[in-house]
């Protein structure tokens, strides 16, 4: 019974949080104690990305928005890593063999560039990549009438920042 | 011989003073006082928390996306003389700027401040006073950061000074 006894309060001891202050009386020399401030900062982050777009018949470069980073508390050296998938073909809603093909270009339809989007490394609050839907003149020369239409993908991962 | 001896030995022992006493004859009446001395020197017990871990605030208002909380200096059996009090004051050698390790560059800056005391600084730096007293005395230093621009385990250390002024 003693030996239960024993074991049982042991056990209640073990289970004792430790001491977690540190006692300065008037025989500390110096009279000086240390506290660790402490925080955990989880990763926490908005991407915004394109909404649904129209585009309007025989218009080249169309405005796509812009994946665009809106809020950011990253680890240093880490960074937000969207990518996009598509297929670069809008199918026709009567006929979904009929395609109209497109890219999605970097850069705003005033200013685009000849960087096919695929993916953006976002760091800072504010960082953005514009995007801009095109489809050449040849292709809606070519295109059945109809309404075309294709879902993009952008997927988002919490990376390592590139060098 | 030796019983004569014997009688004036103690003779002599019941002349001799046995102990220190007041010079005052005091068989006639009269009043006479004595002064009763002794000294104790100062004691105390001061305790500080070993660790501070700050939580996020997540209520809207200035403080939203700050990360907080307090810690408690706890003073018992203090002791002191009169006019005498215990002042505990903190420092960090960061200069109060927490750090996710040695080769970081970005320092989280933060705060220690006391509703007594308002926020520590250049020019203040006293975060509790406690006078003499039997019962447990207690000060809540409130330690609260900027809104952190990165994620990360931040960590610094501050050190308490416990003087009798």
């Amino acid at each position: 019974m003693k030996k239960a006894f024993a074991l049982i309060l042991t056990g209640v001891l073990m289970a004792s949080p430790l001491t977690a202050f540190a006692e300065i009386t008037e025989n500390t020399d110096p009279k000086q104690g240390s506290t660790e401030i402490t925080t955990q900062i989880a990763p926490a982050y908005i991407v915004t990305i394109p909404a649904d777009t129209s585009v309007d018949f025989n218009t080249v470069n169309t405005d796509f928005g812009a994946v665009k980073l809106t809020k950011a508390q990253l680890e240093p050296n880490k960074c937000i890593k969207v990518t996009m998938t598509a297929s670069g073909e809008m199918k026709n809603s009567a006929d979904t063999s009929k395609v109209l093909p497109y890219t999605i270009f970097e850069g705003t339809a005033d200013a685009v560039t000849d960087t096919v989007f695929t993916s953006a490394e976002l760091a800072s609050v504010g960082d953005k990549t514009d995007l801009t839907i095109s489809i050449s003149a040849d292709d809606w020369n070519n295109a059945y009438a109809g309404s075309y239409s294709d879902t993009v993908l952008f997927s988002i991962e919490y990376a390592d920042a590139q060098p | 011989m030796k019983k004569f001896i014997s009688v004036l030995s103690a003779a002599a022992m019941l002349t001799a003073p046995l102990t220190a006493y007041a010079d005052t004859d005091l068989s006639a009446p009269g009043s006479a006082e004595t002064n009763v001395k002794f000294s104790t020197s100062a004691g105390y017990v001061v305790t500080i928390p070993a660790t501070v871990s700050l939580s996020e605030v997540t209520k809207d208002g200035a403080d939203k996306g700050k990360y907080t909380n307090k810690g408690t200096i706890t003073a018992k059996n203090v002791l002191l003389e009169e006019n005498e009090k215990l002042v505990v004051t903190v420092s960090s050698d960061s200069g109060f700027k927490m750090t996710t390790g040695a080769s970081a560059t970005y320092k989280l800056p933060y705060t220690a401040s006391t509703a007594a005391f308002g926020a520590v600084d250049a020019s203040n730096d006293k975060v509790a006073e406690f006078a003499s007293s039997k019962d447990v005395q207690k000060a809540d230093v409130t330690f609260t950061t900027e809104v952190p621009e990165y994620a990360g385990i931040y960590s610094d250390t501050v050190v308490f000074t416990i003087a009798v002024q």
